[in-house]
């Protein structure tokens, strides 16, 4: 579809032609017309010089005969003239029929009569001066003038017939090239005429059509962004209204602060505390050396308690030793007072020292049976010992390897300590950071209200200017259509 | 050491000593010997028993007995003592307490060629005849001494003897030998 831009400059295209057209067609009728109507001139000044030369001739030949006649000067006046004016007036001619050969034929056919009339003008002139007038009559024959300025007639009448149809010709084609130009006026004037009805009929569809179409939707655009500008007239309003009622950035940014200065109590302890952590380290290292020494000496304990055993074993078994000489002396002694018995009177004292032997046997059996009783008590007491302190071993192992644990967990802590205090100081700064933000922020909500603010006279201003855009479409519309919709 | 123990055993050791230097020191009783009790503790089946050492010839630990072919009640087989082989008859059956589990002592009679098998060995005692009591049950003697403050049946070694004397002769039995026993200890 072409567009109205594109509609009005074809317009003028066509319009722009036609007349080069019609200017061109006229240009060179009324060029034809000059050239036509100078040529004309020229045949005019040649038909006048013609009758001036003819004139001249008879001016020549009545001044002679009067000459003749009278003998008198004063009628050799217009002779003289036509004997000084005939070489101009051939001169003057012979330009304006350079274009014609046969006028120029005849033109030197006419100069060479002429000069034969004046040589004869001239010899007749000369003779009456020196003769009477009779003689000079009979002398000169008349005949001769007349037939010869007869002849200068015909030729001249040629002339003049030839620069007369040259006339008729010219008027021919003056009217031929005014028909031209009139044809061309009339036609152009039709078809610039109907060009223009066209233009004009299509550039008024398109006005009532395309430009109607626009400006209806310029109409309805006007009113959208009639509303869109209340929209957002009434938001930058809320908008403004919300960014003074917000109290909370004040709130929040005083927040901030608080944050910022218990991070650096948080920074300060957590310092402290690596310290703590760094000292407890150094204890915690003489607290495992301690641990390891008691290890060493609860093992030389069990060594020295299992030898100890060792040698209760060893002592029991001289127990046994012991008590198995004892209950054999016993025996001795008890088959000696058996003995004894049997001897009768000699054998009483021997019964007495076998019974004190008795005795002791019985003693040393008792004595054996108890140092037994507290040999497997030492015995018992050492396995308890060794039992308890391997069990005390044990209790120290895993007290170590707890201890272990726990110099594991206090590096970690001291670590965790370390990790806390730069996250400590991450946060101390990243509140810094959001304090300085929340500044910005109140700054920029500020801004932002006042921008708000603008916005909401903007979109007033928005507003009226759509009204009047919407009023300018109405004209428009009304300009451009006839009738209003 | 603790000085709480180290007081009475040292008090114990000083009483020993000077008891063993009082025998030396005291004058000899020999003038009451014929009222000195040389008794002999054992123990059969749990029980205490005493053994009147003059009825016996020697006392030494058991030792395996030699295997013997006869049926006789309570023999154990053939037992050796200083040179001589005696038949080993175990006490616990003659005295109709069953058959011994296991014995470790024997006892050599003096009154028979023989020897008593027994299980336990108490000690030996010399007893007055204050320690000597009579005594009615079914299950002793008729006589019990006092031993260390306890009272042990005293077993009768003669009528043992005659009763495994009489029963290698065709004679009953374990009841005549309690009577004979009781018999024997009254008697005496």
């Amino acid at each position: 579809m072409w567009t109205f831009g594109r509609k009005l400059s074809m317009g003028f295209a066509l319009s722009f032609a036609l007349l080069l057209l019609i200017g061109t067609l006229a240009y060179r009728g009324v060029d034809l017309l000059t050239q036509t109507s100078y040529q004309v001139a020229r045949t005019h000044a040649a038909l006048t010089h013609v009758e001036a030369l003819m004139s001249l001739m008879k001016d020549a030949e009545t001044s002679q005969r009067g000459y003749l006649l009278s003998g008198e000067d004063p009628y050799l006046e217009p002779y003289r003239q036509a004997v000084a004016n005939l070489p101009r007036q051939l001169a003057e001619l012979r330009p304006l029929i350079r274009d014609n050969p046969g006028q120029q034929a005849r033109l030197n056919q006419a100069t060479a009569m002429i000069e034969g009339l004046m040589q004869l003008h001239k010899e007749r002139i000369e003779t009456r001066r020196t003769s009477t007038t009779e003689a000079a009559l009979r002398v000169q024959g008349l005949g001769e003038g007349k037939r010869r300025m007869d002849e200068l007639r015909g030729v001249i009448s040629q002339m003049e017939e030839e620069e007369n149809d040259l006339l008729r010709q010219r008027a021919q084609e003056v009217e031929s090239a005014a028909s031209g130009v009139r044809m061309a006026i009339v036609w152009g004037t039709v078809a610039g005429a109907l060009l223009v009805l066209a233009a004009a009929l299509t550039l008024n569809r398109a006005l009532s059509g395309q430009v109607g179409t626009a400006v209806k939707h310029v109409q309805r655009s006007s009113a959208e962004l009639q509303a869109a500008a209340n929209q957002q007239a009434a938001g930058a309003r809320e908008t403004a209204t919300s960014m003074t009622e917000i109290s909370t950035i004040s709130e929040l940014l005083a927040t901030s602060r608080q944050i910022a200065d218990s991070a650096q109590r948080v920074v300060v302890i957590a310092e402290q505390t690596a310290g703590l952590a760094r000292g407890g380290d150094g204890t915690l290292q003489a607290a495992r050396e301690t641990i390891a020494a008691m290890r060493r000496q609860i093992d030389l304990v069990v060594d020295h308690m299992l030898d100890l055993g060792r040698k209760s074993q060893q002592i029991g078994v001289v127990m046994d030793l012991v008590g198995e000489l004892a209950e054999q002396t016993n025996i001795l002694a008890i088959n000696a007072t058996i003995e004894a018995t049997v001897a009768g009177d000699a054998g009483r004292r021997f019964s007495v020292v076998a019974d004190e032997i008795r005795k002791l046997a019985d003693r040393m059996t008792a004595s054996t049976k108890e140092i037994r009783l507290q040999i497997d008590d030492v015995r018992g007491a050492v396995n308890t010992t060794v039992m308890a302190t391997e069990t005390g071993s044990k209790a120290v192992d895993a007290g170590a390897r707890q201890f272990d644990d726990v110099a594991a967990t206090f590096a970690k802590i001291a670590g965790q300590v370390v990790t806390t205090t730069d996250a400590a100081r991450e946060i101390e700064l990243s509140t810094k950071q959001q304090a300085t933000a929340v500044e910005q922020l109140n700054v920029a909500l500020s801004n932002t209200a006042q921008a708000s603010r603008e916005t909401e006279a903007s979109s007033g201003q928005t507003s009226q200017t759509a009204t009047e855009l919407a009023e300018m479409s109405r004209d428009l519309l009304r300009l451009v259509q006839a009738q209003p919709t | 050491m603790t000085p709480d123990r180290s007081d009475p055993l040292e008090g114990q050791l000083d009483e020993w000593r000077a008891a063993f230097d009082r025998s030396f020191a005291e004058p000899r009783r020999l003038g009451d010997d014929d009222a000195v009790l040389d008794v002999l503790g054992i123990r059969i089946a749990g029980d205490p028993f005493a053994l009147n050492l003059a009825d016996l010839a020697g006392l030494q630990p058991a030792m395996p007995a030699a295997p013997y072919p006869a049926t006789a009640p309570g023999l154990l087989g053939l037992a050796g003592h200083q040179g001589q082989v005696l038949p080993l008859y175990d006490l616990r059956a003659l005295i109709g307490r069953g058959a011994a589990t296991a014995v470790r002592w024997w006892a050599i009679a003096r009154a028979a060629p023989l020897a008593l098998a027994f299980e336990g060995f108490d000690g030996q005692w010399r007893l007055t005849p204050g320690d000597r009591l009579q005594q009615s049950d079914a299950a002793g003697t008729g006589w019990a001494v006092r031993c260390g403050g306890a009272l042990r049946p005293l077993i009768e070694l003669e009528g043992l003897i005659a009763a495994v004397a009489g029963s290698q002769l065709g004679e009953p039995s374990a009841g005549s030998f309690t009577t004979t026993t009781s018999a024997g200890a009254a008697g005496r």
